[in-house]
C-alpha cells in the first residue's frame, strides 16, 4: 500500500468526520483535535475553529446599544399605583433577560405619569414606578449600578390626549 | 382724608374682602365680592415735553388703568371709554407725564370727586424704558391710599414653559409683559420659587443628573446646585425668614419633606411615611408647614408644625386634595381638589374649615397667592392650552395672562417690591 | 459564561473519543505501508475501514443524541432558573405592595380614629368629660414643671366644686379655634391669651390638651424655650392621655436642646420613643438619637 494512498484515505476520513461532528455543535468552542501519536508527521488537516466560537459567545457586543434598548420592553401601570401586574412582571421578565445577556449596558429606567395631578405629585409617583422595576430587575440579578431610575412626572407624554386611551400609555416605565 | 380711607377699609372688611370672619358657619361670599369693589375713574394722563410724549402717556393711561382693574379693589371707569362708566366714582386717577430727553416724570394725583380735594399727589422719575415701572408704581400708591396696603402692580411671576419635550423657567411681569426666559438648558425646570426678598429663585431641574434643586440670582440668571442628593430633589421653597428651604429628597428612599439650611445643607427630616410626602408650603410665620401626603391612599394636604409635629389632615370633605398654598396673610390654605369634573381650586381656613370651591372647570392646577393675597394664579387647561390664569377670589370670572401662546404652567409670584429686571 | 462551563465536559469526551479513532485509523494504515500493495490485504483494510466507518457514524449518531439531551437538561435548568428569578422578584414586588397597602390601611384607620375624635370634640367636647372647676395656677403663673412624666400633677385633682355656669360666653371649641388663628397668623399674645383663658375656663375639656400644647407654641415662636419647655411638659403631666403628648414631648426635648440641656433633652427623647413608639413624633425622636449619636 501506498503511503500517499493512505495519506488521501486518512484526508477523506478527516473530511468526512469532522463537518460530521461539528455541524452538531453550534455555537460552541470546537476542542483542539490532539496529533496522532504515532506518525506524527501526518499532516492533521484540522481546520480548527477557534476562533469562531470565541465571536460568537457574545453576540450582544457586536449589537448597538440602541438596538438592545429598542429590545427592552415598556412597563404599564394603573391610574395612581405603581403595582406591576402580572403582565408588567411578566414582561419584565424578558426585558431581564436581554439585560442579563448585556451585563456591560447601563440603562435609564425612566418612570412617567399621565397628565392628572400636580407636577410634584407626579413626579414622587413615577419615582416610586420607577423604583418598582428597578427592585424588581435587581430581584432578577440584574445589577443595580447599571440601572438608572429617573422621575419625569408627567413632563414627557407620550400621547397628548385627554383621555383614558392617552393616559393608559402615559402611565409607563420605559428604558432608555 | 384719613376718615374717608378709614370708611373705606371697614366697607372692605365687612364685605369679606378682607377676611376676619370668625365662626365656622361663616363662609365667604365670593359671589358678592365684585359688588365690593369701589367704583374709581381714570382721565388721561396730560402729556408734557417731548414729541414722543403723546404716544407713551397714552399707553401709560391702559396701563395704570388696567392696574387698577386688576388690584380687585376697583371698579374702573376710563373716561376715554364709555362704556366703562361706573356710579358715582369714589376718586378721580390722573395726573401730568413729563417726557424729556433725560427720562420720563409722573405727577400723579388722585382727587376727592364729591369735594374736588387732593387726595393723593405722588411723583416718580423714570428712564424711557421703564415708562411702564412708573405707572405700576403709582397704580400701587393709589390702592395704598384705599386699602391701606400696596398694590402688586410691580410684582412679577416666574413659571415653566413647556416646548415639546423640554421645559425652560420664565418670567414676567405681573401683567403678562417682558415675559422672558432665565434658562437655555433644553432640559426640564419644575416648580419655581422666590426667596422673601425676591432676589432669588429656587427651581427644580434636570440640567444636571435628575431632578436637583438650583437657585438662582434674578441678577446673573446663573443656576447655582442647592441639592443633588440621591433621588429626587424638588420643591425648593424658602422659609419666610429666608434662613431655611423646605423641599422634597427621596434620598431615604421614598419622598419626604425635609428642610435644609439656606446653602442647601444639613438637612432635617420632617415627615416619615411609608408614601409619598412633597410640596411644602410655609405658613407666613414659618411655624408651620402645609404638604401633600398619600400616607392614606390618594393625596391630600396635611399641616405640621415647622419641626415635623403634630401632622394632621386638612379637611376630610375633599377625597383628593393637592398643591397647598398657605396664604401670606396666614389666613387661608389655597389647594387643589380633584373632582368628577376634573381639577378646582378651592380655599379654606388654616384649620380646615370653611372650605370653597374659587375655580373650577378643565384641568386647574399650581395656585399661588399674589403677595397681598387678593388673587391666585394658577396654570389651568380651561380653554385648550395650558396657560396662566389669575382669579381674584371674588367670583369674577379668572382672566388669561397672555404669554404669546406659549404653553405656560408652574407660576410663583415675586414678593412686593419686585427685584430690577436683570 | 455559564453557558460554556456546562459544555466543558461532554466536549473534553468527545474529544478523547475522536483522538482513540485516529490514532486506530493511523495504526491501520501504518500496517499496510509496510507490506505493500496486495488485494487480501487490502480488502482488509477496506473492511476495517468500513467497520471503523460504522463505529465513528454510531459514534455521531450517539454524540448527536447525548448533545441533544444535554440541551434539553440545559434548557429545563434555565426554565427553572428564570421560574425561579420571575418568583423572586415577583415576591419582592408584591411584598412592598403589602407593605405599603398595609401602612395606608394603618394611617387610613389612624385618620379615622382622628376624625371620629375631632367630630366627638366637636360635636360634645364640653359637656362630656366631668368640667372641673380648678383653683387656676393663675393666668400667668409660670411654675416650672420640669420633669413632666415622672411628677404626678395634682392640680387638676384638686376636687371639683363649682361646675361653671354654662353658656356664658364663648364655648371651648371658638375660644380654641380663635386662639390658633391667632397662632397661625402671628399673633402670639392673643393666641397664648386666648389659650390661658380656655384652659382657666374648661380645664378639663377634650381639647385642654391641645390648648396646653398651644401655648408651648406660643413661646416657641417667639424663641422664648424657657417657657416654652414649661408649657410643653404640662401636657404630658397634666394630660397623659392627650394626642398632643408625642408632639409636646418632642417640642420640650428641642426647648431643652437650645437651652444647652443636652442630657435632658435625649432623656425626653427616649421617652417619647419607649412611651410612644408608633407615634410620628417618635420617628423624629429616632432621627434626632440616631444624628446625636454620629
Amino acid at each position: 500500500m501506498n503511503p500517499t494512498n493512505i495519506r488521501r484515505a486518512l484526508l477523506v476520513l478527516a473530511v468526512l468526520a469532522l463537518p460530521a461532528v461539528g455541524c452538531s455543535k453550534k455555537n460552541v468552542k470546537m476542542p483542539e483535535v490532539p496529533p496522532a501519536k504515532t506518525e506524527d508527521k501526518a499532516p492533521v488537516p484540522t481546520p480548527t475553529p477557534a476562533p469562531k466560537p470565541v465571536e460568537e459567545a457574545k453576540p450582544p457586543v457586536s449589537e448597538s446599544r440602541d438596538a438592545v434598548i429598542k429590545q427592552l420592553r415598556t412597563v404599564y401601570f394603573a391610574l395612581d399605583s405603581d403595582v406591576l401586574t402580572s403582565e408588567a412582571q411578566a414582561v419584565l421578565d424578558a426585558d431581564a433577560r436581554i439585560l442579563a445577556a448585556n451585563t456591560s449596558l447601563s440603562v435609564e429606567v425612566g418612570g412617567h405619569c399621565d397628565e392628572r395631578g400636580s407636577e410634584e405629585y407626579n413626579t414622587d409617583l413615577s419615582a416610586r414606578r420607577a423604583n418598582k422595576v428597578v427592585d424588581y430587575l435587581t430581584a432578577r440579578n440584574v445589577a443595580a449600578s447599571k440601572l438608572k431610575p429617573v422621575p419625569y412626572g408627567k413632563t414627557q407624554p407620550i400621547a397628548e390626549g385627554h383621555d383614558e386611551a392617552s393616559w393608559s400609555q402615559n402611565r409607563r416605565v420605559e428604558f432608555k | 382724608m384719613r376718615q374717608l380711607f378709614r370708611n373705606l377699609l371697614l366697607l372692605l372688611c365687612s364685605l369679606g374682602v378682607v377676611s376676619i370672619a370668625r365662626a365656622d358657619d361663616v363662609k365667604l361670599d365670593i359671589s358678592s365680592g365684585a359688588t365690593s369693589r369701589l367704583p374709581i375713574r381714570c382721565v388721561p394722563l396730560t402729556p408734557t415735553g417731548d414729541k414722543d410724549a403723546r404716544s407713551t402717556s397714552t399707553q401709560a393711561d391702559q396701563v395704570l388703568a388696567d392696574d387698577l382693574a386688576h388690584s380687585a379693589v376697583f371698579t374702573v371707569a376710563r373716561s376715554w371709554d364709555t362704556s366703562t362708566d361706573t356710579a358715582d366714582p369714589q376718586g378721580i386717577v390722573g395726573g401730568k407725564w413729563t417726557v424729556t430727553s433725560t427720562g420720563i416724570t409722573l405727577a400723579g394725583e388722585v382727587r376727592d370727586p364729591h369735594q374736588n380735594k387732593l387726595i393723593l399727589s405722588v411723583t416718580y422719575k423714570g428712564t424711557r424704558a421703564n415708562w411702564r415701572r412708573l405707572a405700576h408704581q403709582f397704580a400701587d400708591a393709589v390702592i395704598q391710599q384705599f386699602t391701606g396696603e400696596s398694590g402688586i402692580s410691580s410684582t412679577r411671576i416666574a413659571f415653566v414653559v413647556r416646548d415639546g419635550r423640554t421645559r425652560e423657567l420664565w418670567i414676567m411681569d405681573a401683567d403678562g409683559y417682558d415675559a422672558h426666559p432665565l434658562t437655555h438648558d433644553k432640559s426640564l425646570v419644575l416648580s419655581p420659587n422666590f426667596s422673601p426678598d425676591g432676589s432669588l429663585l429656587a427651581f427644580t431641574s434636570y440640567r444636571g443628573s435628575g431632578p436637583q434643586l438650583w437657585v438662582m440670582s434674578l441678577a446673573d440668571a446663573k443656576p447655582v446646585l442647592l441639592s443633588g442628593r440621591k433621588g429626587i430633589n424638588a420643591c425648593g421653597t424658602y422659609s419666610p425668614d429666608g434662613r431655611n428651604i423646605a423641599c422634597t429628597l427621596s434620598m431615604d428612599g421614598n419622598s419626604e419633606v425635609y428642610v435644609l439650611d439656606a446653602r442647601g445643607g444639613s438637612p432635617q427630616r420632617l415627615t416619615s411615611s411609608r408614601g409619598i410626602d412633597t410640596a411644602p408650603s410655609w405658613a407666613p410665620t414659618g411655624r408651620q408647614i402645609a404638604f401633600t401626603s398619600d400616607r392614606a391612599g390618594t393625596p391630600q394636604v396635611y399641616v405640621m408644625d415647622a419641626e415635623g409635629t403634630n401632622p394632621r389632615r386638612l379637611t376630610y370633605d375633599l377625597d383628593y386634595t393637592d398643591s397647598p398654598a398657605w396664604s401670606p396673610k396666614g389666613d387661608r390654605i389655597a389647594f387643589v381638589a380633584r373632582t368628577n369634573e376634573g381639577f378646582d381650586i378651592y380655599v379654606c381656613k388654616p384649620d380646615g374649615e370653611g372650605a370653597i370651591r374659587v375655580v373650577s372647570g378643565g384641568s386647574n392646577e399650581n395656585p399661588r397667592w399674589s403677595p397681598d393675597a387678593r388673587h391666585l394664579v394658577f396654570s389651568s387647561d380651561r380653554d385648550g392650552a395650558k396657560a396662566l390664569w389669575i382669579t381674584d377670589l371674588d367670583g369674577t370670572p379668572p382672566r388669561k395672562i397672555d404669554t404669546g401662546g406659549r404653553k405656560a404652567l408652574s407660576p410663583a409670584w415675586s414678593p412686593r417690591p419686585a427685584t430690577i429686571a436683570p | 459564561m455559564k453557558r460554556r462551563a456546562t459544555h466543558a465536559r461532554p466536549l473534553a469526551a468527545r474529544a478523547g473519543a475522536r483522538a482513540g479513532l485516529l490514532a486506530g485509523v493511523l495504526l491501520l494504515s501504518a500496517a499496510g505501508a509496510s507490506t505493500g500493495c496486495y488485494a487480501p490485504q487490502l480488502a482488509l483494510l477496506k473492511s476495517g475501514l468500513d467497520s471503523l466507518r460504522t463505529q465513528v457514524d454510531t459514534l455521531t449518531v450517539r454524540d448527536a443524541v447525548s448533545y441533544r439531551v444535554l440541551a434539553d437538561t440545559r434548557d429545563d435548568v434555565a426554565r427553572q432558573r428564570e421560574l425561579m428569578l420571575s418568583t423572586k422578584a415577583s415576591v419582592t414586588s408584591s411584598t412592598q405592595d403589602m407593605n405599603d397597602l398595609l401602612s395606608r390601611f394603618d394611617a387610613k384607620l389612624d385618620e379615622a380614629m382622628h376624625l371620629w375624635k375631632v367630630k366627638s370634640e366637636r360635636s360634645g367636647g364640653g359637656i362630656s368629660p366631668p368640667v372641673v372647676s380648678v383653683p387656676p395656677a393663675t393666668a400667668t403663673s409660670t411654675a416650672p414643671v420640669t420633669t413632666p412624666v415622672t411628677t404626678p400633677v395634682t392640680t387638676p385633682a384638686t376636687a371639683p366644686v363649682t361646675p361653671p355656669p354654662a353658656a356664658t360666653g364663648p364655648d371651648p371649641v371658638q375660644l380654641y379655634d380663635q386662639a390658633t388663628l391667632d397662632l397661625t397668623q402671628g399673633r402670639y399674645g392673643l393666641a397664648l391669651q386666648g389659650y390661658r383663658d380656655l384652659l382657666r375656663r374648661f380645664p378639663a375639656v377634650d381639647l385642654a390638651d391641645n390648648a396646653q400644647y398651644g401655648a408651648g407654641e406660643c413661646f416657641f415662636a417667639q424663641v422664648a424655650f424657657d417657657s416654652a419647655a414649661v408649657e410643653y411638659a404640662k401636657v404630658p403631666a397634666s394630660y397623659p392621655k392627650g394626642d398632643r403628648v408625642p408632639a409636646a414631648m418632642y417640642k420640650l426635648s428641642l426647648c431643652q436642646d437650645r437651652l444647652g440641656r443636652a442630657g435632658e433633652a435625649r432623656k425626653t427623647l427616649e421617652d417619647l420613643v419607649r412611651l410612644y413608639p408608633n407615634a410620628s413624633e417618635s420617628q423624629l425622636a429616632r432621627d434626632r438619637i440616631g444624628a446625636a449619636k454620629r
